[in-house]
């Protein structure tokens, strides 16, 4: 027990008082259920605040809760091991948290999953810090697994939508790929160490041979795919978004995605004894890229900050890929704010217009809702990384860390995905913003700007936005505590030109997509429509196909081929045991039947053989 | 002299009882039988049972086979069908009942002592069976009366 | 004197008696193997009696005889109403108790 036991257990406190309303319908609870996350996850806040300050003054906190597992050699358990870097993420996740849970007291009202709504929520934040908190594999892997839960439950939210049930369980069985390479590589870590604890591990790193470490590491890498949504397990985030817009800003944009960065992070002995480090930044790389050009063909508003966090979320393993797993944290870091204000700005935007999400259909916005396209145009910019925001700064340096290990096609990569991503910012902004208005009139009665408990959030995650990046040297110095930051130190000078490669690349993305949407100087459909890129502009806007490819492969492929299999064998080898037993049986029994006679000496006869029998086996034995 | 008189009432009885077994007129078998309970009789009274001997010629003498030839009259010999032969049965039964005959000769075989030469007369055997035995013996005549009554009860014939 | 030859006697008529059993198939004709049987046993009693020096053994041949007449008795009721019921005492015909 001790502080790190309250942190987490809190917002469990309020999933079970709210998840109690809920479950038995008290009508008492079901208005007030808000309440419960809004107090338990604000103490929770101010504790790790707290638990912030005590490390920063040089402590690491290591804290057993109780003892969870005992068996033989293995021994898990439950407890809280705080280093700078669990206390970064430990602010983060109850911050979002707690602004996500004010902000869903206005979005979520009238909605009739409320209490529930609001259970999950603290389910999810309880299962987030049990997972930052955890001293050993099992645990992780218990947050791991509970933050996935939750996850699927808040993504089908709605459940009687069939889209949002469909994608819920889409991201639970990605995720069980992920999570299964996963657990194969917690088993691997006992059998090669002996122990499933952090400071046991790696403490024993430089004993184990470098290709059990990258089995290891790929295994958990698999692990970090498939809860992160990278490059070959990406699908479901994209349709997550069905899930409510506080989830999509908490679980699917700040926290849970970046759990897989986390965790990379936290095995850094493992990754860097191993030689998987690459594959890892290529993985990045190649969902920053190819993200980013989907999110600039999407027209759903939630879809396009889908493919940008993917995108991201491809920088951070870009930036563990090239060793600068400071850059990936603090990106981490900065992401989780903007991204967060993005995604609740959208939301705000989304309840304006009564659940409209076409990007299409909307522009003009600014005149109806001030506070909402300032703050959003603040995360965009942000997300662009123009400086002096905070986006600029934590990019910038993934980008440069990318140079300097030597990396030099991830950093063209990395660069070009910079100016999509100012492409596919600005069209969003002036597509959604400014603009004429394209919707209806029934809807431009209904305009107004969300009430405060949904613009103080938005005001509350602007600041950080703008000013986490100044943080830099601090952040940098105090996870250099727990990670460790490979960089080659480039000279000035150079490094001076790549950032202004950079920001001139992003206010480039940004131009050309005010000339295309807001000047509309040039119309989008030169390029959509053009022969020679049209079929090019297809692949990208159907996502590059991946889903149909999943779908033929293994819903088809596997699954249809293998069903048919396994239904021949039910049909014919199971039933045909289980029918040839019964068979058998009838059969014998017709054919003893004759020995009943009813003929008495025939009984006799039997009965003098059966003692006969019974002789010869006392004899015998 | 005993022994003489053993052998010969043995073997009596051991040949009237295949004659009882195997004849296939009835009343002969009937009355091999009652022939093999008589040499049984003077069996028991070669190895000093004569009170069992004596029962043996008044019950199963005078009274069992005697209830057999009764029976035998309420029954028209002549009218039925002769009785079949079934040689599997004859050689299955041959077959079992000879292994069955040589294993208790066998279990038999190990048996050492001899006889007592003690002649258990009727009072020898009345104390105990009136005192000892007096509930079993009491249970005995009740399972008499019992079957008694059965009897004319299953052959009594439908009003 | 041994008591094997009684054995002998004894396990003879046993036997025999079971193979009448198997090979009679008048009723009558069975219940008379039965009555060897039975005295088999008997035959048996006074043999150990006399062995063991205990006239229990004895004294058990009067209930085996007792059963017997019982027996007799209830058996042949039980055949004269069966030849009441269809003329005939071989029991190849009293077969329907069959599938």
């Amino acid at each position: 027990m001790g502080i790190t036991f309250w942190i987490a257990s809190l917002p469990l406190f309020s999933f079970l008082l709210a998840g109690f309303g809920s479950l038995f319908n008290v009508p008492s609870f079901k208005k007030r259920s808000h309440y419960f996350g809004l107090i338990a996850v604000g103490i929770s806040l101010i504790l790790s605040f707290k638990v912030l300050l005590s490390v920063l003054g040089g402590e690491v906190l290591r804290e057993t809760w109780f003892n969870w597992v005992v068996s033989g050699a293995l021994s898990a358990n439950f407890g809280g091991f705080v280093d700078s870097l669990t206390a970064v993420m430990l602010v983060v996740v109850n911050f979002i948290s707690f602004l996500v849970h004010l902000y869903s007291i206005g979005y979520m009202e009238g909605d009739p999953g409320y209490d529930r709504f609001f259970a999950y929520l603290g389910l999810f934040t309880f299962s987030m810090l049990t997972l930052v908190l955890s001293p050993n594999f099992l645990q992780l892997f218990f947050g791991w697994e509970a933050v996935g839960l939750s996850s699927y439950l808040l993504i089908g939210f709605w459940y009687k939508r069939k889209r949002a049930a469909d994608a819920a369980i889409k991201a639970f069985l990605m995720n069980r790929v992920g999570d299964f390479l996963f657990i194969l590589g917690i088993v691997a870590v006992f059998w090669l160490f002996g122990s499933l604890d952090f400071d046991g591990v790696f403490s024993q790193v430089s004993k184990v041979p470098g290709k059990d470490l990258s089995i290891i590491a790929l295994l958990l890498l698999g692990g970090a795919v498939g809860k992160s949504a990278q490059f070959p397990l990406h699908t479901w985030l994209a349709d997550a978004m069905e899930g409510p817009t506080p989830i999509s800003a908490l679980i699917h944009a700040a926290t849970m995605v970046a759990a897989g960065v986390f965790m990379i992070a936290r095995c850094w002995p493992i990754y860097d004894g191993s030689s998987v480090l690459p594959v890892v930044g290529v993985i990045g790389v190649i969902t920053a890229f190819g993200a980013a050009t989907i999110g600039l063909t999407q027209f759903d508003i939630k879809r396009i900050l889908a493919y940008s966090t993917l995108s991201q979320l491809g920088y951070m393993f870009a930036a563990l890929g090239s060793g600068a797993y400071v850059f990936a944290m603090f990106h981490l870091f900065t992401h989780a704010f903007f991204k967060a204000l993005l995604f609740l700005g959208s939301g705000s935007v989304i309840h304006a217009l009564e659940g409209e999400q076409d990007i299409r259909k909307m522009g003009g916005l600014y005149k109806y809702m001030k506070i909402t396209t300032i703050t959003f145009v603040i995360g965009a910019l942000a997300l662009v990384g123009i400086p002096p925001l905070a986006g600029f700064f934590s990019k910038d340096k993934i980008i440069m860390a990318s140079f300097s290990n030597g990396h030099k096609l991830w950093w063209l990569f990395l660069t070009l995905g910079a100016l999509l991503t100012a492409l596919y910012m600005g069209r969003l902004i002036f597509m959604v913003f400014f603009g004429e208005e394209r919707f209806g009139e029934r809807e431009r009665r209904h305009l107004h700007e969300s009430p405060p408990v949904m613009t103080i959030p938005l005001i509350v995650l602007a600041v950080p936005s703008v000013l986490a990046g100044f943080l830099e040297g601090w952040f940098t110095d105090f996870l250099k505590r727990s990670v460790p930051n490979h960089l080659l130190e480039l000279p000035h000078g150079l490094e001076l030109t790549l950032a202004l490669i950079t920001v001139s690349l992003a206010l480039l993305g940004l131009v050309i997509s005010s000339l295309f949407y807001l000047w509309k100087k040039i119309s989008p459909q030169i390029i959509t429509e053009n022969p020679l890129i049209r079929p090019l502009y297809l692949v990208v806007y159907n996502k590059y196909y991946f889903d149909e490819i999943y779908y033929f492969l293994f819903v088809k492929g596997v699954g249809f081929t293998f069903g048919r299999l396994l239904s021949f064998i039910d049909k014919y080898v199971i039933d045909g045991i289980v029918n040839a037993l019964a068979y058998i049986t009838k059969f014998t029994g017709e054919f003893l039947r004759f020995s009943q006679t009813g003929l008495v000496n025939a009984y006799v006869l039997y009965f003098l053989f059966g003692v006969l029998i019974i002789v010869a086996i006392i004899w015998l034995v | 002299m005993k022994e003489v008189f053993f052998f010969f009432f043995g073997l009596l009885s051991a040949v009237f009882a295949l004659m009882a077994v195997l004849n296939r007129n009835l009343v002969k078998g009937g009355v091999s039988l009652l022939a093999s309970f008589v040499s049984l009789a003077g069996v028991y009274f070669t190895v000093g049972a004569e009170f069992i001997g004596i029962v043996q010629v008044i019950v199963y003498g005078g009274a069992i086979i005697v209830l057999y030839l009764f029976a035998l009259l309420t029954v028209d010999l002549k009218s039925m069908k002769a009785e079949p032969l079934r040689l599997s049965f004859l050689f299955a039964g041959g077959v079992l009942s000879g292994a069955l005959f040589l294993i208790i000769l066998y279990a038999g075989f190990f048996l050492e002592g001899s006889l007592s030469s003690n002649v258990s007369g009727a009072s020898d055997l009345a104390r105990p069976l009136f005192y000892r035995f007096l509930l079993p013996f009491e249970v005995v005549s009740v399972l008499l009366l019992v079957a008694t009554i059965g009897a004319v009860a299953v052959a009594r014939r439908e009003e | 004197m041994s008591v094997y030859p009684l054995f002998i006697l004894s396990a003879f008529l046993f036997s025999l008696g079971f193979f009448g059993v198997i090979l009679r198939r008048n009723l009558i004709s069975l219940f008379f193997s039965l009555e060897l049987i039975l005295n088999s046993a008997n035959v048996l009693l006074v043999g150990f009696s006399k062995l063991h020096g205990n006239p229990f053994g004895e004294l058990f041949v009067f209930f085996v005889l007792a059963v017997a007449a019982a027996e007799a008795a209830v058996g042949l009721a039980i055949v004269v109403s069966l030849y009441r019921f269809k003329k005939s005492v071989n029991s190849e015909d009293y077969t329907f108790l069959r599938w």
